[in-house]
């Protein structure tokens, strides 16, 4: 196996900021950057277990934003709240498949798969299963990118509810599943967001990932090589 | 730089540039506190599906005869006017075991888990749609939300599959008395028909069937809790719907129960007195209903003894109290001893507390009087009440065979009016002050000695202060009318029903208001014939007259066109040579009963010089007067044209009067213009053949502002006609004063320049009348100063 060298190895990492490479200290764990600020570290912190966490909250949030209804369209004094899926339901029903597809995929495809997308990143760093890197670094990409396009849903929701307040004749109130809703979009795009994708190559050059290394040996094996 | 040792502050040092540098360690603070994010979201999703399952929505199926209105998914189940549910799913039933084997439509329906124990036994569900029926409009709203199923709960075992009610049960909330009526017909009744007690609604017709022979019908009556001891079981029930229909001048009336009973018909029920210790009913208790109150035998049958035959007829003849039906006679026979009829009438059971000794029966005929009805023309005799608390309480009352004249109980002032013949006066009249209606006639009788008649009148108490002493009345039935030519033909009749039925008016003079006390009960007045009649006081005077062609009586006495009195008679003299007119002057023609006033008739006069007075040709003529100075005096000669002015009189009026010495009249007349430079400054007056008949004076006055414009050599012409020259040099002149002077003659005259034209002349010099004019005469251009006219007139 002849992985290129890492900086980590060597006791050192670059500041992500500024791109500054910085030697990091020896006990490990976080520092500053001296030049910007920003924190430094070789591997974020327990990155796999806060990325768990967020990633089953999010699923555990699904459910309240899929049951609880998301927003009701009152419309003469009549009106039922509606949930994501029967909202997709009625679209569907009344021909506007191609906004139906829209909401479906935003609401969701989207969050599924990102969480399921994850998942399988976390699946694979951490029971070490054979695959190409280059492939889990194209889910990561879209995992982290997607993310923010969930929050369509909530636009409309609220541009609705500014517009539609007409009194009595209709009004567009969001429900309680449209605060789950967000909850998950913001807790999956935490959870992407902590999700270190340097373990992807840790794990596929068989090293120690970041929680396994000692920074004290890398520095030692540095300072043998300096 | 490559210092191992770890930096334990968060300072940053800024240190130059060698190479990779040493981060600066910062205290790792990686707790396992993220956890609780997923913990939290764990509780909120377990704690959802748990709601869900709890409070999750319980399902119910309920067949319906047909699926009119339900909506998949829209129609939502309502119980007290809350949504409680939704239909989810609805499809056939083909040949439903519940329904008889009919098809029937089941709905799928999910409740809120809150209305769960709506789903028991005895629960009932039925279709709500907006209905406009006869006894209101109900499920109005559904035409905005959809129809909708109603639910009514139930009790006993729960329950998950229901049969729809085929129409909404007859449901009253609350408890009540359910009793049941029997019929031959069912009427106008239907559902949600009102109960009456004395007008008051006590419940409402719940249901109705026929009986299993179907020969009757059964109407189940709900009566509220609180009305429910007012039904005994020898209570009865009649039918109230139906109408009264007075159609009177001013629109039509409609009588009955409610607008409600109109067209929903209505039950009204009466307990009588002799069954008023019956047990009180309970439910199921079964009653018969009659087709009216009189038929019902609940009306308060009472005995009306007239002292002769009247023409009534059971079961048409109604009894009035001031236009509301009360009572019907049930029966009418002649009294034991043949000299009266006892009629038994069916009082309305409200009347009750009414009938007392001073409750008077009375018949009315018909009488044409719009106000009164129409059903009163039609129907013939009808007997009029008048309903009064008393003391004790009677069934059996002596009536009268015709309106009383009058009733001294009525409220208000009552007077005494006496006149010779009142006119078209009737029963009912108004009475009227300023044209607002402030009391009645209540009737009139031939006074003892069968020298007029007494009026009867009662004027309303609030009007009563109106009444003095000094008040004048007078009637004005009938129509007065006035035409002129500038105002076109007046026609004044007080009011319409014043044309029908006759009135009377009062006024009191201005002077006469303050004098006295308010009048009393039983004063009486004078009626006069008409309003002149009675406020005008004045003179009497007789006037000769040669020919009364023309005049009438009530015809005018002007003075300058003002109405100072009034011709009340003529009557043709003993001798038949001439007509004797009595005139009226009213008080503000005082001054014309004098010696030297004229009279004579205004006629209209039609002619090449004027036309004149043509409003007589419709108004009729009048007597015109010129006052006189004399002594007070009563008796006149009235000629038949306007007195012709003679010199004297003309010599009396201020101003300037000559007399011209002409050969001829010429087409003078009197009234011809005179002028001086075209200007008219005075008129001809009159003429007369001179002493020897050589001559013809002609009297001409001028104007007192123009008196100096005559002098001693003044020369007047003959301005008459038209002066035509016609020269091949001058061409075509034709030269008159005036157009008018060209109809009726005119005089001209002209002023020598001073120091010719000599001093002002006295009235009464001669001049003579030139036949026309000198052409020098035209230049004449003296300059005179005219007098302001500051002359006092004498």
């Amino acid at each position: 196996m002849s992985a290129p060298q890492k900086a980590l190895q060597n006791g050192m990492s670059s500041c992500l900021s500024c791109h500054q490479l910085i030697i990091l200290p020896a006990r490990g764990g976080r520092c500053r950057c001296p030049r910007c600020g920003a924190s430094v570290y070789g591997r974020i912190d327990g990155s796999l277990m806060l990325t768990w966490a967020l990633t089953i909250t999010g699923a555990l949030l699904l459910l309240p934003a899929n049951i609880l209804p998301i927003m009701s369209v009152v419309y003469l004094g009549a009106g039922e709240p509606s949930t994501i899926i029967s909202g997709v339901m009625q679209l569907y029903n009344s021909g506007m498949w191609g906004i139906a597809l829209i909401v479906f995929v935003a609401s969701i495809a989207v969050p599924v798969m990102k969480l399921l997308g994850l998942v399988l990143l976390l699946v694979q760093i951490q029971l070490r299963l054979h695959f190409v890197p280059s492939q889990a670094m194209k889910i990561y990409r879209v995992v982290s990118g997607i993310g923010r396009w969930s929050l369509l849903d909530l636009f409309m929701i609220s541009i609705l509810a500014a517009l539609v307040d007409m009194g009595f004749i209709a009004r567009v109130e969001a429900g309680p599943g449209s605060t789950a809703f967000a909850s998950v979009v913001v807790v999956t795009m935490m959870a992407a967001r902590s999700f270190d994708p340097r373990l992807i190559w840790d794990a596929h050059d068989g090293d120690l990932y970041a929680t396994a290394v000692e920074p004290e040996t890398a520095h030692r094996s540095a300072a043998e090589n300096g | 730089m490559a210092d191992n040792t770890p930096v334990d502050n968060d300072t940053i040092e800024p240190s130059a540039y060698e190479g990779p540098q040493r981060g600066q360690v910062r205290r790792s603070r990686g707790l396992p506190l993220v956890w609780i994010l997923p913990l939290v979201a764990g509780l909120i999703a377990a704690w959802l599906l748990y709601q869900d399952m709890a409070e999750g929505d319980v399902h119910a199926s309920i067949l319906f005869h047909s699926g009119d209105g339900l909506v998949k998914g829209k129609t939502v189940v309502k119980y007290s006017g809350v949504d409680i549910g939704i239909v989810q799913d609805v499809r056939l039933v083909p040949n439903a075991k519940e329904l008889n084997g009919a098809d029937g439509v089941l709905a799928e329906v999910s409740l809120n888990r809150s209305a769960e124990y709506l789903l028991v036994e005895g629960t009932e569900f039925w279709v709500v749609k907006p209905e406009l029926s006869i006894t209101g409009i109900s499920g109005l709203e559904t035409l905005l939300s959809g129809n909708y199923i109603a639910v009514e709960s139930g009790s006993g075992k729960r329950k998950r599959e229901f049969v729809a009610l085929d129409r909404p049960p007859a449901f009253i909330r609350g408890d009540g008395l359910r009793v049941v009526l029997k019929s031959r017909r069912l009427g106008s009744l239907s559902r949600g028909s009102p109960v009456y007690y004395r007008q008051l609604r006590v419940g409402q017709v719940a249901d109705y069937s026929l009986d299993e022979n179907g020969r009757e019908v059964s109407i189940e009556l709900f009566i509220r809790r609180e009305y429910g001891y007012l039904v005994h079981r020898g209570s009865r029930f009649w039918n109230s719907s139906g109408i009264s229909i007075e159609g009177g001048i001013s629109g039509i009336s409609i009588n009955l129960e409610s607008l409600a009973a109109l067209f929903a018909g209505g039950v009204s029920f009466y307990t009588p007195e002799s069954q008023r210790q019956s047990p009180l009913a309970v439910n199921g208790t079964e009653f018969k209903l009659y087709k009216n109150f009189a038929a019902a035998d609940a009306g308060i049958a009472v005995t009306l003894n007239f002292d002769r035959g009247v023409d009534v007829t059971p079961g048409s003849t109604k009894v009035y109290y001031q236009g509301i039906k009360v009572g019907e006679v049930s029966r009418a026979k002649a009294n034991k001893s043949m000299n009266g009829m006892e009629v038994r009438v069916l009082m309305d059971p409200a009347t009750d507390d009414l009938l007392s000794e001073n409750t008077r029966f009375w018949l009315a005929p018909p009488t044409f009087d719009f106000s009164g009805g129409l059903n009163e023309l039609i129907q013939g005799n009808r007997i009029e009440v008048d309903l009064r608390r008393g003391k004790r309480s009677q069934r059996t009352f002596s009536a009268r065979a015709s309106a009383p004249q009058m009733d001294p109980r009525v409220p208000g002032l009552h007077l005494r009016l006496t006149s010779r013949n009142p006119g078209s006066l009737q029963r009912g009249a108004p009475v009227y002050f300023r044209r607002i209606e402030v009391g009645k006639v209540q009737g009139m009788e031939l006074r003892r000695d069968g020298e007029g008649v007494e009026v009867y009148v009662v004027i309303e108490p609030r009007y009563a202060h109106l009444v003095r002493p000094g008040a004048r009345f007078w009637n004005i039935s009938g129509l007065r009318a006035s035409a002129s030519l500038s105002s076109g033909i007046k026609i004044q009749a007080d009011s319409l029903m014043s044309l029908l039925r006759g009135g009377v008016a009062f006024g009191i003079r201005g002077g006469e208001y303050e004098k006295g006390g308010p009048a009393q009960n039983g004063d009486q007045f004078p009626l006069y014939r008409s309003r002149e009649a009675a406020m005008e006081e004045g003179i009497e005077i007789s006037i000769n007259l040669p020919s009364a062609e023309g005049l009438r009586e009530g015809a005018p006495l002007r003075y300058r066109g003002v109405q100072i009195g009034e011709i009340t008679r003529l009557r043709l003299g003993r001798d038949l040579g001439e007509v004797q007119a009595r005139a009226k002057l009213y008080h503000r023609g005082g001054n014309f009963a004098r010696a030297g006033t004229r009279i004579w008739v205004v006629s209209p006069q039609i002619g090449i010089s004027k036309v004149a007075h043509l409003d007589t040709l419709i108004t009729g003529r009048y007597l015109a007067l010129e006052p006189g100075g004399g002594p007070p005096e009563t008796e006149f000669y009235a000629e038949l044209q306007a007195p012709k002015e003679d010199l004297a009189e003309t010599m009396s009026r201020p101003g300037l009067t000559v007399i011209l010495d002409a050969a001829r009249r010429g087409s003078l007349v009197a009234g011809s213009p005179v002028y001086y430079r075209q200007v008219q400054v005075g008129e001809v007056t009159g003429f007369e053949l001179g002493e020897w008949a050589d001559r013809v004076y002609i009297f001409v006055h001028i104007e007192p502002e123009y008196r100096p414009l005559v002098r001693e050599h003044t020369v007047f012409w003959n301005a008459s006609g038209v002066d035509v020259n016609f020269g091949l040099k001058s061409g075509l002149n034709v030269n008159t004063e005036s157009a008018q002077a060209l109809i009726k003659g005119g005089i001209a005259f002209a002023t020598p320049e001073p120091p010719f034209m000599g001093f002002e002349v006295e009235s009464g010099s001669h001049f003579p009348l030139y036949p026309r004019a000198e052409p020098k005469w035209y230049k004449w251009s003296p300059k005179i100063e005219l007098y302001n006219y500051s002359e006092p007139v004498k």
